[in-house]
Formats: structure tokens, C-alpha cells, sequence
């Protein structure tokens, strides 16, 4: 998932989208965060529940909070005050512009994907 | 198993413990503690050493690309207190004036020499290691900032020494 950037023309100003590829290994783990905030607000635990149901993938506890950390450290994603220890997490409109303009860019990507194979 | 937890999560720094430590005891209390989810774990905990994330309200808002390093060493790991800073200032300043005083006298005792050559070159950097404790090491333990900044310190004094020795060889 780490092609934003470069797909983007030299000099484009870079969205919130592209700083996803800043994160490392982290990125496609906040991508699907990011996916799964994006239906509400939820903890650490229903989070790797949801992304292993819409994925196929379970994410590790180390993976799912360094990727939390890296998402509400950039204002994608904030805490919601709760009674309880799990403390969910929402999407803020800033992770949604972020979520939209990645998801929008991996669309143009498989869809060029899909018509050169169907041209092959 | 709640002590292997407790453990795993003293891996990680004492800043992100008190953000996230609960959150991932709850997570880990719901499931089996494997192979893979301790490597997971480990992994973790060394991405968070090495590179511990800023809280947007620490840093004064949300990061915005090219701004995120600028951000990351303006307001630094721990989110550093107007005291750490006069702090650091003091480490800085004592640091450097101890260390020269340090070579000049021993240049004084036993005329030139390597040792104290490398105490005067070596004054401001590693002066300048040691002010790091109360900045950008702030988020890690009492006995690793310690170790880190001294050792630091010393290895920087250790490394300009022995290149001064070679540099009398040659």
C-alpha cells in the first residue's frame, strides 16, 4: 500500500494520505484501522476482531498499538473518553480525508491493474 | 500468565506504558499468549524505544508532513517541561565547563598530552550527550537514561582521546 507518494506528481503538495507511507510496517495495519473506525468508534479488541473478519488477518497486540500510536500521533485517529480501561478510538475528519484520499488512490491502482491484464 | 503480561509490557517505555499499557493488558487478558504474539510484542516494544510516538496535544496539533521532524524535536518523546529544558541547559553548560577545566588542568600537571587534548575537544559533545537524560531520553528509565548518556558521554571522550593518540603517532 506504500505508492501514494510515489504515484504523486514531483513538486503536488502531499495530503494526509501520504503520510501513511511514513509509517513503515506500520502502514497497512493503519490502513485497516483506519477501515475499521471508519463504521465507529471502537476498542484494541473489537478492532482486531473486525479487521480479522473484513481482512483475513489478525493483528498483534504490538502491531495494533504501534499503529494506534502512529494514527493518533498524526490526529487520524483520537481516544474516547470512557469509564472503561479499553479505551475506543474514533476517526477524526482528518483520518477520514486521510482514509478516502488512500482508498481513492488503491482504486486508480487496481483499476489500471485490472485494464492493462485485460488488455494482455 | 498475567505476570508474563505485566513483563512483556515493562518492555516498553514508561510513557507508553501510561498511554497504552492497560489498553494492551485488557487486549492480551483476551487471548492466548503465543509464539507469534510475543514476537509481536518484542517487535513492538523496540519500534516504541526507538522511535516513541507524540500525542498531537503535546505537540501543540495534528503533525503535517514535513513538518512531523520538526515537531518530533520541538517538543521531544516525554513532552519536556520547561524545567527538563533548564535542566538540559545546565548539563550542556556544566558539562562542557567541568570537562575543559577538567583537560586544562591536566594539561597544567603533566604538560601536553593526548588525554587532555581530547578532554578539551571532546567537552561540548559530550557535554552535550549528557543533557539528552533530561530531553530526548526522558521517556525511558532512571537507570537507561543513565547508562545511555554517561555511556555516551564516555564513549564520545574515549573516541576523541584515542583519535588525538593516533594523531601523535602519525
Amino acid at each position: 500500500v506504500r505508492i501514494t507518494r510515489k504515484l504523486r506528481k514531483p513538486g503536488a503538495r502531499e495530503e494526509p494520505g501520504d503520510q501513511l507511507d511514513d509509517f513503515g510496517r506500520f502502514s497497512e495495519p493503519s490502513l485497516l484501522i483506519l477501515i475499521s473506525l471508519a463504521a465507529g468508534p471502537k476498542h484494541g479488541y473489537a478492532m482486531t476482531d473486525d479487521i480479522a473478519t473484513i481482512a483475513d488477518v489478525r493483528l498483534g497486540p504490538g502491531t495494533l498499538y504501534g499503529a494506534i500510536a502512529r494514527l493518533e500521533s498524526r490526529g487520524f485517529i483520537e481516544a474516547v473518553r470512557s469509564e472503561d480501561r479499553r479505551n475506543p478510538y474514533r476517526l477524526t475528519p482528518l483520518g477520514q480525508k486521510a482514509l478516502r484520499l488512500r482508498l481513492a488512490t488503491l482504486e486508480g491502482v487496481a483499476r489500471a491493474g485490472r485494464q492493462r491484464l485485460s488488455e494482455a | 500468565m498475567a505476570a508474563l503480561t505485566t513483563a512483556l509490557i515493562r518492555l516498553y517505555p514508561r510513557v507508553w506504558r501510561e498511554r497504552y499499557g492497560d489498553e494492551m493488558r485488557e487486549l492480551l487478558a483476551g487471548q492466548r499468549l503465543s509464539l507469534r504474539t510475543l514476537a509481536d510484542l518484542v517487535a513492538g516494544a523496540i519500534d516504541a524505544r526507538l522511535d516513541p510516538q507524540l500525542k498531537p496535544q503535546q505537540c501543540g496539533g495534528p503533525n503535517q508532513g514535513a513538518q512531523t521532524m520538526t515537531r518530533r524535536f520541538a517538543c521531544a518523546p516525554a513532552g519536556i517541561s520547561a524545567q527538563d529544558q533548564w535542566r538540559s541547559a545546565a548539563w550542556m553548560l556544566g558539562g562542557s565547563i567541568v570537562l575543559t577545566l577538567l583537560g586544562i588542568a591536566l594539561k597544567l600537571r603533566i604538560g601536553p598530552n593526548a588525554l587532555s587534548e581530547g578532554l578539551l575537544y571532546s567537552a561540548f559533545p559530550a557535554a552535550l550527550m549528557l543533557s539528552s537524560e533530561c530531553t530526548y531520553l526522558k521517556g525511558y528509565s532512571r537507570a537507561a537514561r543513565m547508562v545511555i548518556s554517561a555511556g555516551g558521554a564516555v564513549s564520545i571522550v574515549l573516541v576523541i582521546w584515542a583519535a588525538v593518540a593516533i594523531g601523535y603517532l602519525i
